[in-house]
């Protein structure tokens, strides 16, 4: 079957209903429009998806080809989805209670099967006065490494940026780079850290090779705060996340934003990524190219319903990122490589149940993906979240699988919780939570970090701050820890 | 309406950890103990989770041993003041790094894991344990299998993946 068919122009599954079909005609309408997204510059993609919506709308028209390209035939596999609650039962109460959901995805019958993708790569290198030095060493180191393991017909380019930007290696193919110890000559650190001109610099490279056949990706590296253009920086990777280009953050030494930088990697699906050294990065880069060119799973997103019986009070995702969500909208979820699971957590208020019940909606969720390898990519589930009710005499039971998880999430939240009170200078409290995360770290059986977090916790109390080195090395680290498999397996 | 136990902060029922102090709200002292104690699965990133396994092997008494050793081509001391005794590569922002990092020996050229092998010091002997490494852990040119412990002593040849380390000698403090 022919890769452009109507339903991946459409990006909705073969029995997508009527329903399904204008939601998504009246976003991609939106997406292709040169009116709407100043990425597009011409009409060709919109009337593409024009044709198609003028024929899966029309059922006669639809049924034709349905029949004409084989819809019903072709190999149709499908994602393995479970989920999970906290307790089996919810109870007759007067008050609220609270349930978790642990939601689970693994590429099933799709695993190992992968389409590869030719890469279209723009390396954007932060070359403010404070990436003097060693740092910036280690970016010519990895340039060199990055064009070897890349393959000849890759795209690349490369933009460095201060106080404004400027294209060393502008895109091309890998094997027409040449030497690039001449372009990489001209790498001199000096000036401030203006993120914005940088950003919009490396997109115009990736568009110069806009087509489907690549994997679009821009790798950001920077070291400093960016000044004043924040929501600007924002608000063009939205843009360029909607239009398929990927961004990646990483952030090297103490002194950035991670809030920032997640936010900028968010809407592609990603997070930021603390880099300690030139070999942390390089390997970072290795696995994060293998990764991209590996995902049995793309562009997974999520979307709740919401019921009349609970309020949705956080969501988080676990893996293959840990992120906190926003509840409001939780949208992209990433891809899944080789091995991923896709994990999330969802904690629900269940309002009071004064009346007996046969069993409470918690939610409705619809959950989207792509299946790169198969000739109708898009797959959609509607789940209902179902959990009975009972009488006061009978106990629910504990869910000890779903509750290694949130012990996770209850870390990464207690971590987030500790860093805003120590910014706003409530030490004592900050201080105390810092304390009981080593505490559970310890239990959890990582020692190190659990130590690591002890003595900051101990300076803390002393001179009343730590350094950003330590802040971001217990953020990490409890992140890292938060995507280690639970020692519990699938009930 | 359920309060924890440890600061007495009220949380609605079905609330599993206190928001405030991050304390279990349904496990049990014992019952906590217990899940320490599970088998974990090793194959994950760098498993930490090993150390909490064999906290309950743990022997008392203090440890405090030197090892004199040539790690490739270069003379080291090697200070050992606790019971399990971690090598490997360190890099910031593991979550857990190794005690004796052999990065400065070439340890990434040579094929050493992150957390590679682990060195248990008891009473009367060492053993060297294998943390189920990419390139594994040799004695004398013999491979280990790996989370199995191997006594070692003076004289010993010890490679982790292609990094040579010799024991000179053993000194008990």
């Amino acid at each position: 079957m022919n890769e452009k068919n109507h339903y991946n122009v459409m990006n909705i599954p073969r029995d997508a209903n009527q329903d399904m079909i204008k939601r998504s005609y009246q976003r991609l309408a939106k997406k292709y429009h040169p009116d709407s997204n100043p990425f597009i510059k011409t009409l060709d993609q919109f009337f593409i998806v024009q044709e198609a919506y003028r024929v899966l709308s029309d059922s006669n028209e639809r049924n034709m080809y349905d029949v004409s390209s084989n819809v019903n035939a072709i190999e149709y596999p499908q994602l393995k989805l479970n989920k999970h609650t906290s307790w089996n039962v919810l109870k007759m109460s007067n008050d609220p209670q609270i349930i978790d959901v642990l939601l689970e995805m693994d590429p099933g019958e799709v695993s190992g099967k992968v389409s590869t993708k030719r890469f279209n790569l723009a390396l954007l290198v932060d070359t403010s006065t404070s990436m003097a030095g060693s740092r910036l060493d280690a970016v010519k180191r990895i340039l060199g490494g990055l064009l070897e393991s890349l393959d000849k017909n890759d795209v690349i380019s490369l933009v460095v940026f201060n106080d404004r930007a400027r294209i060393l290696i502008p895109a091309k193919r890998v094997y027409e780079v040449g030497d690039i110890s001449t372009a990489i000559s001209g790498l001199e650190a000096g000036g401030g850290t203006e993120m914005f001109a940088g950003l919009s610099a490396g997109i115009d490279e990736i568009l110069k090779n806009k087509v489907d056949e690549y994997l679009h990706q821009v790798i950001l590296l920077t070291d400093g705060h960016t000044y004043g253009d924040e929501e600007k920086c924002i608000e063009l990777a939205y843009l360029a996340a909607n239009n398929d280009i990927g961004i990646t953050t990483l952030g090297m030494g103490s002194e950035w934003d991670e809030h920032f930088l997640d936010k900028i990697a968010s809407y592609s699906g990603d997070t930021s990524q603390y880099i300690s050294d030139g070999e942390a990065l390089h390997t970072f880069i290795e696995s994060k190219l293998k990764r991209m060119s590996n995902h049995e799973v793309e562009n997974v997103t999520l979307e709740n319903l919401g019921s009349k019986a609970t309020n949705l009070i956080f969501a988080m995702q676990l893996s293959p990122l840990v992120k906190m969500l926003d509840i409001k909208n939780m949208d992209n979820l990433g891809h899944l490589s080789s091995g991923d699971t896709l994990r999330v957590l969802l904690e629900y208020e269940v309002h009071p149940i004064k009346k007996p019940v046969d069993s409470v909606l918690l939610d409705t969720l619809i959950l989207n993906a792509e299946i790169p390898s198969c000739d109708i990519r898009a797959r959609s589930f509607v789940e209902e979240i179902q959990v009975p009710n009972v009488d006061e005499k009978s106990m629910p039971t504990l869910n000890r699988y779903v509750y290694q998880y949130v012990e996770k999430a209850v870390l990464f939240r207690m971590e987030e919780r500790a860093n805003l009170d120590i910014k706003k200078g409530n030490i004592a409290n900050g201080t105390k939570t810092l304390q009981n995360i080593a505490k559970k770290i310890g239990e959890m059986g990582v020692s190190q970090l659990s130590e690591f977090i002890q003595s900051e916790a101990l300076q803390l109390g002393v001179k009343g701050k730590y350094t950003e080195e330590a802040e971001k090395k217990i953020r990490y680290g409890t992140r890292e820890l938060c995507l280690l498999p639970g020692k519990l397996e699938t009930p | 309406m359920a309060i924890c136990t440890k600061c007495s902060n009220k949380e609605p029922d079905g609330t599993l950890f206190c928001t405030k102090c991050g304390e279990t709200m349904v496990l049990s002292e014992q019952t906590k103990v217990e899940e320490a104690n599970l088998t974990p699965s090793i194959d994950t990133i760098d498993s930490s989770v090993i150390q909490g396994l064999s906290k309950s092997m743990r022997m008392e008494g203090e440890i405090n041993v030197a090892i004199a050793a040539k790690i490739n081509n270069r003379d080291v001391v090697i200070r050992i003041q606790k019971n399990e005794y971690t090598l490997g590569r360190a890099a910031l922002g593991q979550a857990v790094i190794p005690d004796f990092d052999l990065t400065p020996y070439d340890g990434l050229e040579k094929g050493v894991s992150r957390i590679h092998a682990l060195i248990m010091t008891t009473e009367k002997e060492m053993f060297i344990r294998d943390l189920t490494s990419i390139n594994g852990t040799q004695i004398n040119g013999i491979r280990l299998s790996p989370n199995m412990d191997y006594p070692i002593k003076t004289g010993d040849l010890i490679s982790f993946g292609r990094l040579s380390m010799e024991i000179k000698t053993i000194n008990r403090l």
